[in-house]
């Protein structure tokens, strides 16, 4: 189940012990680096880093690479799409020189094709953008799961939104594992009568959902009836505007330094990618051309 | 109001004539009750399912008429304050209500902030918050599991979170509506030794809605019985409870101690105090059998195994596994030698000791890890639910979650359908079925509008069609009154004397040693024990390890031993028929 993945782990780690303020910079100090670099070879190494948190907040690898095999459909689409339409849509960091071709991705059959111009440079290109949408998942996975869900209304609330909404997205965490329960046995009492997903006809496998979506959306409701009435039950809705929350955000000497780090790493990423143009896929293609001895 | 303000001093509740209609309904849910709870005392509710006493536990805390829509008559006054005038969120602050499930009522995701949400919202100062929740957590014994998610922890102890919650919140009122109705032996124990001592020490008011008689009444200054939306019998619990006909007639679970002794009252015996627990049941009965001689003789087996000779063996399970995704393990070499054609088996055990778990191993929604499951000697590994469940039927737990039809009759169409029996057949098989369980007259409405006994009956009508030959039904009598639940083990008794394998598994062990021809004890992923009831109660070894209980009337049986009682009564018949045989 998905949620097992990137649901919140209850741990002690170091990033498990950062202010949630924290842990969200330091997601946006390896995210936006991910956007603004696209040169492999420097998003290795911004994977790298990730990777070292991860390993830092005690996150099983093989949760990462369960991701990679969820994420491979679409990476294949990232990758299919920058292979194809790489000189259209790259044209503004297109090399000065001349893409080197590898071949059709689909090769001429009687009047079809060819399609699907595949040049090193187009490859390169894409295998950043690919790693770039990794990066990105797995440092989102590293701020959920070290993140409890119980932080949540007290970060948003510092955050300035309204206590309604903080409390509300908090509940929405909290009911996922009930959801979930729900939602499997639902399924396992109609599976016991003999129901399964009929019909390659994809009309009658919706319709073939309706035992099991039934009761869950009829559960769902009378489930929320009851949580709405249980949290009347213990004073919600007495005075908003004065909640006081049991968790207290503060930060501490280590937080403040990890903020001082993250941000400087966001600076030097930010003024290489934008005003130094550092980082970009050229310069490994021409190192990859180089090492192959192809003239630039 | 003057009247009304200084009659408040003295009482915590006041109830005059309060009626109450849910919108879209026509009959009221509750008619005229009038109550009065002095501060400081404790009252029993009791009462068959759809009585009203949940409609009642709202009208205290104003969930009735704030939440809920529907039409009010009469007036409520709690702690003083007029409930139609104040908003439950203020209400709340003097009243504690604890709902029925657990699952209605936990929503955060730590227990931390579950018990914090109270005192959040009541904005009390954070150093107070955390000596509640501090004080909240040693009460309901789940200091450690602070930052766990409250759907994560065992049956008892998520409802000794939501007792918790409202602990942390320092009501003055508490009102507990079913506070043990999804628990085992243990899980209710604890729940009620946590009562006792907000009772004991804290001598807080109290309104405790409850079937289970036996564990509530030791409480209880005074007794209510509710029936049809209306308090029937009210007063000293002793004097309710010689009410006999009056109990009878709501089939209400009285202690078997009170049962026994309303057995002499009709025979002509006069007493002064009705006993209710074991302690007052063994001294009643030493009373009455000193003097007399006990026959040496064996209690009357009034359900013995199945002397059909049949010895197919219907399920078997060889050193079963069982790991769930998240990595723990359910089973730990569960081994059941043989279930035979045609038995009627009970799975007993604590919370979490791998019964459910064997049961969805049973109609292959599980494959062992390691081991095998045989059933008629096919192996579950090699065969899908669907080809499964033309054998076993497992009817879940809540199986009115379940249902999604039009109608009753495609409800109990559906399984067959599914088999792809031919149509023809499945229609002969849903009015077979339905005569069978007395569902006719429902066929051609929907499901939904059935009470909710009645859509537990659908839905195991709708397994029966299927034709098994093996039907498993977890926790039927989860969240019944005792009346319901015995019906449910009727029903499944009137299938499994037509020759179909019956497995129950339940936390009722009244009903248990009643219905079952043997019980398999599970212990912490393990069998540890397969015997007949009477057997399996007599194992003391057994009882502690698993922490259930035996029957009331067992308990009463072992301590008078020294009198010559048989040791193996489990059922009150059978202590009344050997009674019977001693007493003039």
């Amino acid at each position: 189940m998905a949620y097992d993945i990137i649901g919140y782990r209850p741990l002690n780690t170091f990033m498990h012990r950062r202010d949630p303020r924290v842990k969200i910079l330091w997601f946006l100090a390896f995210s936006l680096p991910a956007v603004a670099w696209n040169d492999p070879l420097w998003l290795l190494g911004v994977l790298g880093a990730v990777l070292f948190f991860n390993w830092v907040a005690k996150m099983p690898f093989k949760g990462a690479l369960k991701i990679l095999i969820l994420l491979t459909p679409a990476m294949l689409v990232i990758l299919v799409f920058n292979v194809f339409f790489f000189e259209q849509t790259v044209t503004a960091s297109l090399p000065p020189w001349k893409l080197y071709y590898l071949g059709y991705l689909i090769p001429k059959i009687g009047n079809f094709g060819p399609y699907g111009y595949v040049s090193l440079e187009s490859l390169i290109f894409a295998s950043g953008a690919m790693m770039r949408f990794f990066i990105i998942t797995l440092a989102g996975r590293v701020l959920l799961s070290t993140t409890s869900p119980s932080e949540i209304p007290a970060t948003l609330t510092k955050l300035r939104a309204p206590v309604e909404m903080a409390v509300a997205v908090s509940v929405a965490f909290g009911m996922v594992p009930a959801m979930i329960q729900q939602v499997t046995s639902i399924f396992e009492a109609q599976r016991s009568r003999g129901w399964s997903v009929s019909g390659r006809n994809p009309l009658k496998a919706i319709r073939s959902f309706v035992p099991t979506v039934l009761p869950i959306i009829r559960r769902a409701i009378s489930r929320s009836e009851f949580i709405a009435a249980a949290m009347a039950s213990r004073g919600y809705g007495y005075n908003p505007a004065g909640r006081t929350s049991i968790r207290e955000l503060r930060l501490n000497r280590v937080d403040w330094i990890m903020i001082g780090l993250l941000l400087a790493f966001l600076i030097v990423n930010q003024v290489s990618a934008f005003v130094l143009k550092l980082g970009d896929y050229r310069s490994t293609a021409l190192l990859i051309r180089m090492a192959l001895g192809i003239p630039t | 109001m003057a009247g009304m303000s200084s009659a408040s001093s003295e009482y915590d509740i006041i109830l005059d004539n309060v009626s109450w209609t849910y919108s879209g309904s026509s009959e009221p849910a509750i008619k005229n009750i009038s109550l009065k709870v002095r501060r400081g005392e404790i009252l029993v509710i009791t009462g068959p399912s759809g009585a009203g006493k949940t409609t009642l536990s709202r009208v205290l805390n104003g969930l009735i008429p704030h939440f809920y829509r529907g039409e009010m008559k009469g007036e409520a006054y709690v702690k003083g304050l007029r409930v139609r005038d104040y908003d439950v969120s203020i209400m709340s602050g003097k009243v504690g209500l604890v709902f029925d499930n657990p699952a209605n009522q936990l929503f955060t995701a730590t227990v931390l902030e579950e018990i914090a949400f109270g005192p959040e919202n009541y904005c009390l100062p954070r150093d107070e918050i955390l000596r509640r929740v501090d004080y909240a957590l040693k009460f309901s014994r789940l200091t450690g599991f602070e930052n766990k998610s409250p759907y994560l922890l065992s049956g008892g102890q998520q409802q000794a979170c939501a007792l918790a919650a409202i602990v942390a919140m320092n009501p003055e009122v508490y009102v507990l509506d079913e506070p043990t109705s999804n628990l085992d032996p243990e899980g209710t124990e604890l729940v009620f030794n946590r009562i006792k001592e907000v009772a004991e020490t804290q001598q807080k008011t109290m309104v405790i809605i409850e079937h289970k008689l036996d564990y509530a009444l030791p409480l209880a200054d005074s007794l209510a019985v509710m029936n049809d939306g209306e308090i029937v019998a009210y007063g000293n619990p002793l004097e309710v409870l010689e009410r006999v006909e009056l109990m009878e007639e709501l089939d209400l679970q009285i202690p078997h101690a009170t049962e026994i002794a309303h057995w002499f009252r009709r025979r002509g015996h006069v007493l002064h105090n009705i006993p209710v627990t074991v302690d007052e049941g063994a001294s009643f009965l030493r009373k009455v059998l000193s003097g007399s001689t006990i026959p040496q003789v064996k209690a009357v087996n009034n359900h013995s195994n199945p002397d059909n000779g049949d010895r197919t063996v219907a399920i078997r399970c060889e050193d079963v596994w069982y790991q769930y995704k998240d990595g723990s393990t359910a089973l730990k070499g569960v081994n059941i030698p043989a279930i035979y054609r045609g038995e009627f088996v009970g799975f007993i055990g604590k919370n979490g000791s791998g019964k459910t778990t064997t049961a969805k191993l049973l109609n292959g929604l599980y494959k062992p890890t390691r081991g095998s499951v045989l059933i008629f000697g096919r192996d579950t590994k090699a065969l899908t639910v669907k080809e499964l469940a033309a054998e076993v039927a497992y009817v879940a737990q809540m199986p009115d979650d379940q249902l999604f039809a039009q109608t009753v009759r495609d409800e109990l169409a559906f399984g067959p359908r599914n088999l792809g029996v031919a149509e023809e057949e499945v229609m002969k098989r849903v009015e077979d079925v339905a005569r069978e369980l007395e569902l006719t007259e429902y066929l051609d409405i929907s499901p939904f509008n059935l009470s909710q006994g009645l859509k537990q009956r659908v839905a195991v009508a709708s397994a029966v069609t299927m034709n098994p030959k093996i039907l498993v039904v977890d926790e039927p009598t989860t969240g019944q009154d005792y009346a319901r639940a015995a019906a449910m083990m009727e029903l499944v008794k009137k299938l499994n004397l037509k020759g179909t394998t019956v497995i129950v598994i339940s936390h009722n062990m009244d009903l248990m040693a009643a219905y079952c021809h043997r019980v398999v004890v599970f212990h912490d992923g393990q069998v540890i024990h397969i015997g007949t009831p009477k057997e399996v109660f007599q194992r003391e070894d057994i009882l502690a390890r698993t922490a259930l209980k035996p029957p009331q009337v067992t308990q009463i049986a072992k301590k008078l031993s020294d009198l010559g009682v048989p040791q193996d009564i489990i059922t009150v018949d059978e202590m009344l028929s050997l009674l019977d045989r001693v007493v003039m």
